[in-house]
């Protein structure tokens, strides 16, 4: 089996039957049921691919928008404009430009339009909202939700205003939904399984490492807002043309509601649990609905009429989902990957495609031995009032292993945070190979050469190991099939390679911190910066970890910066020391002059144990 | 008084501690000294219910700790004197103290006051305008209004200036022939080990010596602790 | 000249009430967010239900309802947390939201199945449609009591949290709710508290949304649940002072731009005043005020 992709053929086999059986139960509806009964089943396949389009936003970025629906709207009343014959338009729109109002276009031609058009208007709207906070996206989004809807229920001499269309014709059938949403369901699948649905899928596990691997929030997050657009606009234009009439209120807070239902019942990560969802929800929605005329339980017990019941109904399924069962009823897995079909490919190890083999020790980016040095300059940081650092100066060549020690609170981590673009120094410059970075984001330092890893080990744990790994290099843009090699490579290095299917969240802490290294290093840098990587590792582990990492930079040829308070691991590895004290360098040299050196050892242990008073 | 038996507590996902047993008794003080990473804020934040431990029994006065909120356990009489002072900067010294004192405070309240005079002086100022040291004399004097039947310290000399860390002590050490009970944490050795009458050395995760303050100033497994193998 | 003098003045005063208005419904959202990390969806339904109470007991008189009204108010609002929020406490803000806008459902249809669908009338005492001549300035009552209610709210919660014991804890929750629980601070108390006075808060808001228009409806609590949404946004994140501004902001610019918008543009005022939050925060992502991150936050 070759490593080309991120699964096994047959687990992505498996995942594609879904779109199969849609179509397939598409046609038998089509072809057996009765009207009433293929009218609902349309309806639910075109609130699918509205939640198909709900589903590659939210369910990828981990954001919420209550706006998509906007899109759905937009696409409806575009394909609606389009179909609707020109006598119809000049009553009901009389101010519609000539061109929409004349044109009478079929149902295929209509629609895609409407995609193209819905798309458009969710780059536009994208493009500012994206750029807002990750708490703000909510809330921005609804509001263009109800200025969308205050737009179309008050330009009455465009839209037909709050009483809306009518009369739109009825070209939707069975077969058409079906086709389309095994379309989108395909389209939903292609994207989280490319390297934007990777890169957006890790700032879902955990943004500030994504940010450490180079990816960029607001790009990925507009780029599946966007096809977003595009799914509920046909999802729009598909049900209007289904049910012939059309309104501000159909595809506003209501709407929304019911969608985002479907999508976080079946579970918002996987395309699956947006099919399972929309389903079950709208069984449910079905059949409450019926209650709703009054009727009678078993002929005893008489429940009178109540509207609204349903909707009452799926707010409730809404709440317990949230509450007892947050990945929804596909925990959050794809047809492919549910536990049968997972154990019996779990045993198959991911190799590596032949060509990548024979480049063995075959690295994207590290240049061995050119010149050039992570260096930081007179680096001064106070935070609240506190020094933090103090005029500090660092020096780090490439294939050099530097350690940086000291007592709790002297400021390593605040340092590894300036130099990685995490934290803004008040005074004092870093520079990568003789250009200044000072101001660069963590993910420009990234793409540039700079990899870290963090005290925790911030795993991406939603994704396997090796696609947690390869998302490390598309987040520096290599392309999927070479990010997969080079994690393979890099996972079989250090020891992970068995784990590559297994979910990254579930290994055991040493192996998580394995893996942030791994994560890092397929980044391709020239200096990596290590935050305590032996915590919590015993001693077997530490000194495997120490030979990894000669290996690492014997192969790879980076320089790495080591935080550690293992002075063993330190000691093992490191050709130079540099100890901080008090955001100060106390001073700088090889393990030996430095374990030895009565400052060091006062400023761990205090005075009396470093004139020799004790032991 | 308090009792640890097997705790194992993780943090961030990885276990931290790995079976650690301890006790303290009414009038004692104990220290726990080990490098970073070696669990000791794991340690205090099980036995104040901020951390929820894996396994092992936590007990304190023959209650069992486990499973109890933060505000129980502090109402049960343990106060601590978090690392990094954790004052509340937007609120003035004085909301600081009143929001310690319990019910009765108002003659707790003059005598802690008596004890730091700067608080006293302080009192109307914005709690973030307060040097380091003056920081961490109202962090003790908080924990202080508590009445505490246990005072927990977690590195009260971390980022002082040595003639800060004196004052600290000196209180610690008026508060000690008063035979007030505490535990303290510190990554200093010398000056805890000296301090207290018993302490553990905690590394890796593991209590790796403990005895009186004599037996530990001639152990070699204090410096080895820290500074690893001698090369 | 005199004449547009007075115009101005009373397009001001139509302004400020509004802002006042908004400003209340801010803080309502803004309490919660700070002391507990969560934005509440299910905010527009403690001012839908109040309002709605308000019609139900429309026999009684006035102010009896009203009392009633902020009863319900403060009932829900505690009821909610304790049934559906405490559990996602500890859950990440995508799931709070989420589950807040559950709850705004179930009470948006539960009123909607309880009563009806389409809004009702309700019938408010007259001294509130009538007008007091202030100067040469004709204020309607109902704005003078806007804007006295928005002072003393502003007022009383300023007192609750600077002078009172409860009001204490909750500033410290607000800024550090772990350490305030080991100085014995009681983590549900506090929410329970902050959970009640947004109640309170947004009842009041009902009520003169109904002494306004005197209209109820299901779906009422929608706008103001977004105003209050992107006062909170708009005046920085996690302040309570932001909040008031962000409100101030928004009634204030909503209200002028219905008197001074060209009549083409009038029905497209809401949607021009929830844009242009969203350019504030391009320009400035952490809000007017700037978040609060170690500083301030009420």
């Amino acid at each position: 089996m070759s490593g080309r992709g991120l699964r096994s053929p047959a687990s992505a086999a498996a995942s594609l039957v879904v779109p199969l059986v849609l179509v397939a139960l598409a046609a038998a509806v089509g072809a057996s049921g009765t009207p009433s009964f293929e009218e609902t089943v349309t309806l639910i396949l075109c609130n699918l691919i509205i939640v198909l389009g709900l589903q590659i936003f939210i369910g990828n970025s981990g954001v919420y928008s209550f706006g998509q629906l906007g899109f759905a709207a937009s696409g409806a009343y575009v394909a609606a404009l389009l179909t609707l014959p020109a006598t119809f338009t000049a009553l009901q729109t009389p101010e519609l430009p000539k061109l929409i109002a004349d044109a009478q276009l079929g149902p295929l031609l209509s629609t895609l339009i409407a995609a193209v058009a819905s798309g458009l208007l969710a780059g536009v709207v994208g493009w500012p909202l994206m750029r807002t906070s990750t708490l703000a996206i909510p809330i921005s989004t609804f509001a263009f939700l109800i200025v969308a809807y205050n737009v179309l229920a008050n330009w009455d001499p465009v839209t037909g205003g709050s009483s809306g269309l009518v009369s739109i014709p009825r070209t939707t059938d069975v077969m058409a939904a079906g086709l389309w949403a095994g379309v989108a369901v395909v389209v939903a699948l292609a994207f989280k399984w490319s390297a934007s649905g990777y890169r957006l899928q890790a700032t879902r596990e955990d943004e500030v490492a994504a940010r450490s691997i180079g990816i960029g929030l607001m790009r990925e997050r507009l780029t599946a807002f966007t096809i977003s657009g595009v799914l509920c606009g046909i999802g729009g234009a598909l049900a209007v043309h289904q049910s012939g009439v059309l309104s501000p209120t159909t595809f506003y807070f209501a709407a929304s509601v019911t969608t985002i239902t479907m999508l976080v019942v079946g579970g918002a990560r996987s395309v699956l649990g947006a099919v399972v969802g929309t389903v079950a929800v709208a069984t449910v929605n079905e059949l409450l609905r019926n209650f709703e005329e009054g009727s009678s339980v078993l002929g005893l017990i008489s429940i009178g009429a109540t509207p609204g019941l349903a909707a009452i109904g799926l707010g409730l399924i809404l709440l317990v989902t949230m509450v007892a069962l947050p990945e929804g009823l596909s925990g959050g897995r794809e047809a492919g990957e549910l536990e049968p079909i997972r154990r019996r490919l779990r045993s198959r190890a991911l190799s590596r495609s032949p060509a990548a083999a024979a480049t063995d020790r075959a690295r994207p980016r590290s240049a061995r031995g050119s010149a050039g040095s992570l260096r930081a300059e007179g680096v001064s940081l106070a935070f609240s009032g506190l020094h933090v650092l103090r005029g500090v100066e660092l020096e780090l060549p490439p294939g050099e292993a530097l350690g940086l020690i000291g007592p709790n609170g002297a400021g390593k981590t605040t340092l590894v945070n300036v130099l990685s673009g995490f934290q803004a120094p008040d005074s004092g410059s870093v520079f990568l190979d003789g250009v200044e970075v000072t101001s660069w984001s963590p993910a420009r330092l990234a793409r540039a050469g700079l990899g870290r890893t963090f005290q925790a080990a911030l795993p991406f744990a939603g994704l396997t190991v090796v696609e947690s790994v390869a998302v490390g290099a598309m987040g520096v843009g290599v392309g999927q099939r070479e990010a997969v090699d080079l994690a393979v490579n890099v996972l079989e290095r250090l020891g992970l390679g068995e784990q590559a299917q297994h979910p990254a969240g579930l290994q055991p802490p040493g192996n998580q911190r394995l893996l942030g290294i791994a994560r890092a290093l397929a980044t391709g840098p020239r200096y990596l910066l290590l935050d305590e990587p032996a915590a919590g590792l015993n001693d077997e582990e530490c000194r495997e970890l120490v030979a990894i990492l000669r290996e690492v930079i014997q192969d790879f040829g980076c320089g790495i910066l080591l935080i550690e308070h293992d002075m063993n691991v330190v000691m093992d590895l490191c050709s130079r020391v540099q100890v901080l004290d008090d955001g100060e360098t106390v001073m700088v040299g090889t393990p030996e002059e430095v374990q030895a050196h009565p400052a060091v050892v006062e400023a761990y242990l205090g005075t009396s144990y470093a004139t020799g008073a004790h032991a | 008084m308090l009792e640890l038996r097997g705790l194992k507590v993780a943090y961030g996902g990885v276990e931290v501690l790995h079976g650690v047993e301890m006790s303290l008794g009414e009038g004692e003080v104990v220290g726990v000294v080990g490098p970073n990473g070696a669990g000791k804020s794991s340690l205090l934040r099980a036995i104040c219910g901020l951390a929820r431990p894996n396994a092992g029994e936590i007990s304190f006065e023959g209650r069992s700790l486990r499973g109890l909120a933060p505000e129980e356990i502090a109402r049960l009489g343990i106060a601590l004197v978090p690392e990094g002072r954790q004052i509340f900067g937007t609120l003035t010294v004085a909301e600081n103290l009143r929001l310690a004192a319990r019910g009765d405070g108002s003659e707790t309240m003059e005598q802690v006051l008596e004890r730091l005079p700067i608080l006293r002086e302080r009192a109307g100022q914005r709690a973030d305008r307060l040097s380091g040291g003056e920081q961490q004399q109202l962090a003790v004097a908080r924990a202080l209004l508590r009445k505490p039947r246990l005072l927990i310290l977690d590195e009260p000399s971390l980022g002082l200036a040595p003639k800060m860390i004196d004052v600290i002590y000196g209180l610690l050490e008026e508060l000690r022939t008063e035979g007030a009970t505490m535990l303290l944490v510190e990554q200093n050795a010398a000056r805890t080990i000296d301090f207290c009458q018993r302490s553990l050395v905690l590394a890796g995760g593991k209590v790796r010596a403990s005895g009186r303050r004599e037996e530990l100033q001639r152990n070699p497994e204090v410096l080895r602790a820290y500074m690893g193998r001698q090369l | 000249m005199l004449e547009q003098m007075t115009d101005l003045a009373q397009s001001l005063i139509d302004a400020l009430a509004l802002g006042g208005l908004y400003a209340l419904i801010a803080i309502g959202v803004a309490l919660i967010y700070t002391v507990m990390g969560m934005m509440n969806f299910a905010q527009g339904e403690f001012v839908m239900l109040p309002a709605y109470a308000l019609y139900v007991l429309a026999g009684l008189p006035f102010a009896l309802a009203v009392g009633a009204a902020l009863a319900t108010g403060i009932a829900i609002a505690v009821l909610a947390e304790r049934v559906a929020f405490r559990p996602v406490r500890n859950a990440d803000l995508a799931a709070q939201l989420v589950t807040s806008l559950a709850v705004a459902t179930i009470l948006q249809n539960v009123v909607s199945a309880a009563v009806d669908a389409r809004s009702q009338s309700v019938a408010t005492p007259e001294v509130l449609s009538e007008s007091s001549q202030i100067g040469a300035v004709s204020i309607p009552n109902l704005e003078i009591l806007t804007l006295a209610l928005t002072v003393i709210v502003l007022g009383g919660l300023g007192w609750l949290l600077y002078r009172t014991r409860i009001g204490l804890e909750m500033r410290a929750a607000a800024e550090n709710f772990e350490m305030a629980r080991l100085l014995g601070v009681r983590a549900n108390r506090v929410i329970a508290i902050a959970f009640a006075i947004s109640g309170a808060l947004a009842a009041t808001v009902g009520v003169l949304i109904v002494m306004q228009t005197g209209q109820v409806s299901p779906t009422m609590g929608l706008t103001p649940v977004l105003v209050g949404f992107i006062a909170v946004v708009i005046g920085g994140f996690g302040r309570i002072f932001g909040a008031v501004i962000g409100g101030l902001v928004l009634g204030v610019l909503s209200s002028l731009l219905g008197t001074y918008l060209p009549d083409g543009l009038v029905p497209f005022r809401d949607a021009i005043v929830f844009s242009l939050p969203v350019a504030i925060l391009i320009v400035r992502p952490q809000g007017l005020l700037g978040a609060a991150t170690g500083e301030a936050r009420i």
